[in-house]
C-alpha cells in the first residue's frame, strides 16, 4: 500500500491545532476562573444583591471566552515542519519526516523521497506520542478547574456573616427608652458598660404554600439575627414572598383577641363580686361552672399569654396566691391591656402593627446614630461621677426637665412602690410627659430594675425575642406604660446591612405577629 | 534529475575512494572524510598539524585514488605570485616570437598548498581566485581551471616566527578546516609497520573519475535539509556574532567577529555530503553536529582578550552548541 504523505500531514496538522486550542482555551480558563472567582466573592462579601442567575453569569462568559480561544487558536496554521521534525525526534525518524516535507513542498518525485517514504513507512505507528498534550496545558488546564471549582465553591458555600454593627449592641438602649417604667427598664439588659451578649431572636422566613401565597409561619427553630440577615440578604425586593399580611386579617386577629379579653373580663368580675359577697365559712374557691366557662375561654384562644399564664393558676387554684389575688391581677392586667389597646386606638393607629410601616429615612438613621454616639461619650465623661442628682431630684421646672435627659441624668427612674431605686439619689423620680421623650437624648439605664409585669421580668424573653430593640409608647402612665418594637431601629439595622425594603417590612409583620402588636 | 542509479553509483564511487584512502593513510578518518567532503561541496580544505603527521601524504593518495592532476607548492616567503598562477614567457616559434602563457602549478585538480603561511600576503592572494572562482587571471587573460578542483592547504601551528597568517578574507574561502590530531598507540605501529616494511607505501590507483565527482556533486547538492534545521543552522551562525542576542556569554567576551555567511553554506554543504557518504539521503542533525567546529572554527576572529589569555575557539562553538535549542 503506497505511503499515503498528504493524510499523514493532515492528521499531524489536525492534532496540532486540536492541542494548540486547548492549550489556549486552558490558559483563557486558568486566567478567567479565578478572576470569576474574586468576582464572586467581591460580590458576595460586598452582600450585591444578584438573582439566582447571577452566578451564572459569571460562568458564562468564562466559557465563552475558554471556547473562543480554542476557536481562535486552532485556526492557525501550525508550522507543518517543526512538527514533523519533533517527531522525527521522538520516532528515531532522522529528520526524516520534515526532509520529506521539504521535498514535498518542492513538488519533485525524486530518488530521495521514494528512499525517505519507504523508510518511514512502517515506523510511523504512534506518532501521536510525539505530540503530547503540553505540560503547560495540563497544568493551565488544572488552574482553570481549580479556579472554576473555587469560583463555584465561593458562589455556594455560606460566608461568615460581618460583624455586628454598633446598633446591635444590646446596651444601646433608644432613648425613648429612658422615660420607660421601672418594670420595662428591668427586663432590659446591662448598662452599656458590660458587655451585650449577641442578639438572637426566634423568626421564621415565610414559606410559600402550594397555592404559591407567601404567608408567615410560626417560629419553629432558634437561629440567630445573623442567619436572619443572611436569609433576607439573599432576597430581593422583587420576590414574591413578600407580600404582607392582608390589613383585613390583622384587624380580624385584633377583633377576636378583643372580644377574648373582654369576655374573660366579665368572667372575671362575675368571679370577683361572688368571693366578696361569698359568706367568710365559704372558703374562696372557683365552682365547677366558673372553671369550664374559664377553660371555654383559654380554649377559644386570642389572649395574650401572660393572662393565659394567669387564668390557668387561677384555675389550679394558685399554690401560693389566693383566688382574690390572682383575680384581681387578671383584672388588673385586662385593664392595662384594654387602656393600651384604646390609647392606640385614639391615636388613629391600629392595636396591630400595619405591614405597611414606613422605614426611616436615612436622615432618621443618622440622628440615630448621632444621639447613641453622643450618648455613649457622655457616659465614658460621667463613668467616674456619681449619676445625675439633677434627673434624680426630679424637674422642678421645665429647664430641669431638659436636663434630665442627659446620659447621666437617667430620668427618675422609680420603682413600682414609687421608692427610689437609684443609689445616688432622684427621690422624685421624674415620669417625662409623653410629648417630651422624642427631645430625649440617647442613654442607658444604669441600675437593675425590678420587673412588674411577669414574674421574673422574663416579659421581654416571652413576647419579644431577646434583643429586639423596643421602645415604649408615648401613652405610659403611672399604672402601666406599654412598649412595642422599635421598627425604626430594626429597619436602620437592616437596611444597614443591605436588607431590601421589602424584606424589612417582612421583618416587621413578623415581629408583629410574634409579640401579637408588639406589646 | 537524478535517478535510483545515479544515487547508487556516486554512493559507491566514494565508498571504494575511502576505502582505497585509508589503505595508504593510517587513521585520520575524519581527515579523509573532511577532504572528500570539500571535494563533493566544490570547495578547499585546510589542514592544521605539527610536521610529519601525514597530511602531504593524505593529499598525495587522495590525488592519486581519484586519478586526477596532483600539484604541490611549497608555500615560503620569497615565494612569488607567478610562481604559483605562472607567467608570461617568451617563445620563439617558426622565427616569430610572442609570448606565451605558461601555466603554474595552481592548474592542476587536486593543488596542495603546503605550509601556507609561510609566504607572504601577496602570494597567498594569489590563490583566491582560483580557490573561489576557480578561474586564474593574468594580465588581461582569464584562465579556467578543471574540474573538480580542490585545494588543500596545510599550516603548522608551532613554529609562527617569519609566518604569515592567513587574512580572514583568505581563510574565508577554506570549507573546512580539519586539524590532524597526532596518531594513537595503534595507529602510529601501523604507520611504522607500512613504512617500515615489505615494498613501503605505494599510492593507490585510480578508483574514481573526474565524472563521478562530478557526478556525485550533482546528488549531493539535492540532498534535502529540512526547514527547521536549516534555520537551526542559521540560528547557530548567528550566536557566534558578539553583538547578536542569542550569543553565549563567552563569544561577547572573547570574539570579535563571527562566522560569515559562507559558514553557513559550508556547514549545510557539508552536512549534506557528510550524509551522502553516510549513505543517507537527507541531512540530520548529526550531520550538522559533525561538520559544526570543522566549518566554523577557522572562521572566528578572537579578539585581544581572547587572544590574550589563549581562549580555544573550539570551546567556544561548544558553547554556541549548547546555548542554541534544537528546535526554537
Amino acid at each position: 500500500m503506497a505511503f499515503d504523505y498528504s493524510r499523514f500531514l493532515c492528521a499531524v496538522e489536525s492534532r496540532a491545532r486540536r492541542l494548540h486550542g486547548l492549550s489556549a482555551a486552558a490558559r483563557t480558563l486558568a486566567v478567567l476562573s479565578f478572576a470569576a472567582a474574586a468576582g464572586i466573592l467581591s460580590v458576595r462579601l460586598l452582600r450585591v444583591p444578584l438573582p439566582d442567575w447571577g452566578f451564572a453569569a459569571f460562568a458564562v462568559p468564562l466559557l465563552v471566552a475558554a471556547s473562543t480561544g480554542y476557536l481562535s487558536r486552532r485556526s492557525f496554521r501550525p508550522e507543518t515542519a517543526r512538527l514533523l521534525l519533533r517527531i522525527d525526534d521522538a520516532l528515531d525518524l532522522n529528520a526524516r519526516l520534515s526532509s520529506l516535507f521539504e521535498l514535498r513542498q518542492r513538488e519533485e518525485i525524486s530518488v530521495f523521497r521514494r528512499r525517505i517514504e519507504s523508510a518511514v513507512r512502517d515506523r510511523l505507528a504512534g506518532w501521536q506520542s510525539a505530540l503530547p498534550i503540553g505540560r503547560r496545558t495540563v497544568l493551565e488546564g488544572s488552574a482553570g478547574a481549580c479556579g472554576l471549582a473555587l469560583a463555584i465553591g465561593l458562589a455556594f458555600i455560606p460566608l461568615p456573616a460581618p460583624s455586628a454593627s454598633p446598633l446591635d449592641v444590646a446596651g444601646h438602649v433608644p432613648p425613648a427608652v429612658q422615660g420607660a417604667r421601672p418594670e420595662e427598664a428591668g427586663s432590659f439588659p446591662a448598662p452599656a458598660t458590660e458587655a451585650a451578649p449577641p442578639l438572637t431572636v426566634r423568626t421564621e422566613a415565610g414559606s410559600v404554600q402550594e397555592g404559591g401565597t407567601p404567608t408567615l409561619d410560626a417560629p419553629d427553630r432558634d437561629a440567630t439575627l445573623e442567619d436572619v440577615m443572611r436569609d433576607l440578604s439573599g432576597m430581593s425586593p422583587d420576590d414574591a414572598v413578600l407580600i404582607p399580611i392582608p390589613p383585613e386579617e390583622i384587624e380580624e386577629l385584633a377583633r377576636l383577641q378583643s372580644e377574648a379579653m373582654r369576655a374573660v373580663s366579665r368572667l372575671l368580675e362575675e368571679i370577683q363580686d361572688r368571693l366578696e359577697n361569698a359568706p367568710p365559712s365559704e372558703p374562696p374557691q372557683l365552682t365547677e361552672q366558673e372553671r369550664e366557662s374559664l377553660q371555654r375561654e383559654l380554649d377559644r384562644g386570642g389572649l395574650p399569654p401572660e393572662l393565659q399564664e394567669g387564668l390557668n393558676e387561677l384555675m389550679n387554684e394558685g399554690r401560693s396566691r389566693s383566688v382574690e389575688e390572682i383575680v384581681e391581677q387578671l383584672l388588673d392586667q385586662l385593664a392595662d391591656e384594654e387602656n393600651t389597646e384604646g390609647d392606640t386606638t385614639a391615636e388613629g393607629e391600629p392595636s396591630l402593627p400595619q405591614s405597611t410601616a414606613v422605614a426611616p429615612s436615612p436622615q432618621d438613621i443618622e440622628e440615630l446614630m448621632d444621639e447613641l454616639g453622643q450618648s455613649s461619650s457622655d457616659e465614658e465623661v460621667d463613668a467616674g461621677i456619681p449619676a445625675g442628682p439633677k434627673g434624680r431630684q426630679g424637674p422642678s421646672d421645665a429647664s430641669e426637665a431638659d436636663d434630665s435627659t442627659s446620659m447621666g441624668d437617667a430620668p427618675g427612674i422609680v420603682g413600682a412602690e414609687g421608692e427610689d431605686l437609684d443609689p445616688f439619689g432622684g427621690s422624685e423620680g421624674s415620669v417625662v410627659p409623653p410629648g417630651e421623650e422624642e427631645e430625649r437624648e440617647a442613654g442607658f439605664i444604669r441600675e437593675e430594675e425590678r420587673a412588674k409585669i411577669g414574674s421574673e421580668g422574663e416579659f421581654v424573653h416571652e413576647f419579644v425575642t431577646e434583643g429586639v430593640p423596643i421602645e415604649p409608647t408615648t401613652e405610659a402612665d403611672e399604672e402601666g406604660a406599654t412598649f412595642r418594637v422599635s421598627y425604626d431601629r430594626i429597619a436602620s439595622i437592616l437596611r444597614e446591612r443591605g436588607v431590601p425594603d421589602g424584606a424589612i417590612e417582612i421583618v416587621r409583620t413578623y415581629f408583629s405577629t410574634i409579640t401579637e402588636g408588639g406589646s | 534529475m537524478i535517478t535510483e542509479r545515479d544515487l547508487e553509483a556516486a554512493q559507491a564511487v566514494f565508498r571504494r575512494l575511502t576505502s582505497s584512502i585509508e589503505e595508504v593513510i593510517v587513521g585520520h578518518g575524519d581527515i579523509i572524510r573532511a577532504a572528500l567532503i570539500a571535494l563533493l561541496c566544490k570547495g578547499n580544505l585546510i589542514l592544521e598539524g605539527v610536521p610529519g603527521l601525514g597530511k602531504t601524504l593524505l593529499v598525495r593518495t587522495l590525488a592519486a585514488s581519484l586519478g586526477l592532476k596532483f600539484s604541490r607548492i611549497q608555500f615560503t616567503p620569497d615565494l612569488m605570485p607567478a610562481d604559483i598562477v605562472g607567467t608570461d614567457i617568451i617563445t620563439e616559434e617558426a622565427g616569430r616570437r610572442q609570448f606565451t602563457f605558461s601555466r603554474g602549478p595552481v592548474f592542476a585538480n587536486v593543488v596542495l598548498a603546503d605550509e601556507i603561511n609561510r609566504a607572504t600576503p601577496k602570494t597567498q592572494s594569489a590563490l583566491l581566485e582560483a580557490m573561489e572562482e576557480r578561474t586564474v587571471t593574468v594580465g588581461v587573460q582569464t584562465y579556467v581551471l578543471d574540474e573538480p578542483y580542490i585545494v588543500l592547504a596545510t599550516q603548522n601551528p608551532i613554529e609562527m616566527e617569519g609566518t604569515y597568517p592567513l587574512p580572514e578574507a583568505q581563510i574565508d574561502r577554506f570549507l573546512l578546516k580539519a586539524n590532524v590530531r597526532f596518531p594513537s598507540l595503534e595507529e602510529l605501529i601501523a604507520i611504522t609497520v607500512r613504512n617500515t616494511e615489505g615494498p613501503g607505501i605505494r599510492l593507490p590507483e585510480a578508483t574514481a573519475t573526474a565524472e563521478d565527482i562530478l557526478k556525485a556533486r550533482e546528488v549531493v547538492r539535492e540532498v534535502p535539509i529540512a526547514e527547521p534545521l536549516r534555520e537551526y543552522v542559521a540560528r547557530l551562525l548567528l550566536a557566534t556574532h558578539p553583538n547578536s542576542a542569542h550569543a553565549p556569554v563567552r563569544i561577547r567576551d572573547y570574539v570579535e567577529y563571527g562566522a560569515s555567511p559562507r559558514a553557513a553554506l559550508a556547514l549545510i554543504h557539508g552536512a549534506k555530503a557528510h550524509a551522502f557518504l553516510d549513505g543517507e539521503v537527507n541531512v540530520r542533525r548529526a550531520d550538522i553536529r559533525a561538520l559544526f567546529h570543522a566549518a566554523l572554527t577557522h572562521r572566528l576572529v578572537l579578539n585581544f582578550k581572547g587572544e590574550a589569555e589563549g581562549v580555544s575557539v573550539d570551546e567556544l562553538l561548544d558553547d554556541v552548541w549548547q546555548s542554541v535549542p534544537e528546535c526554537a
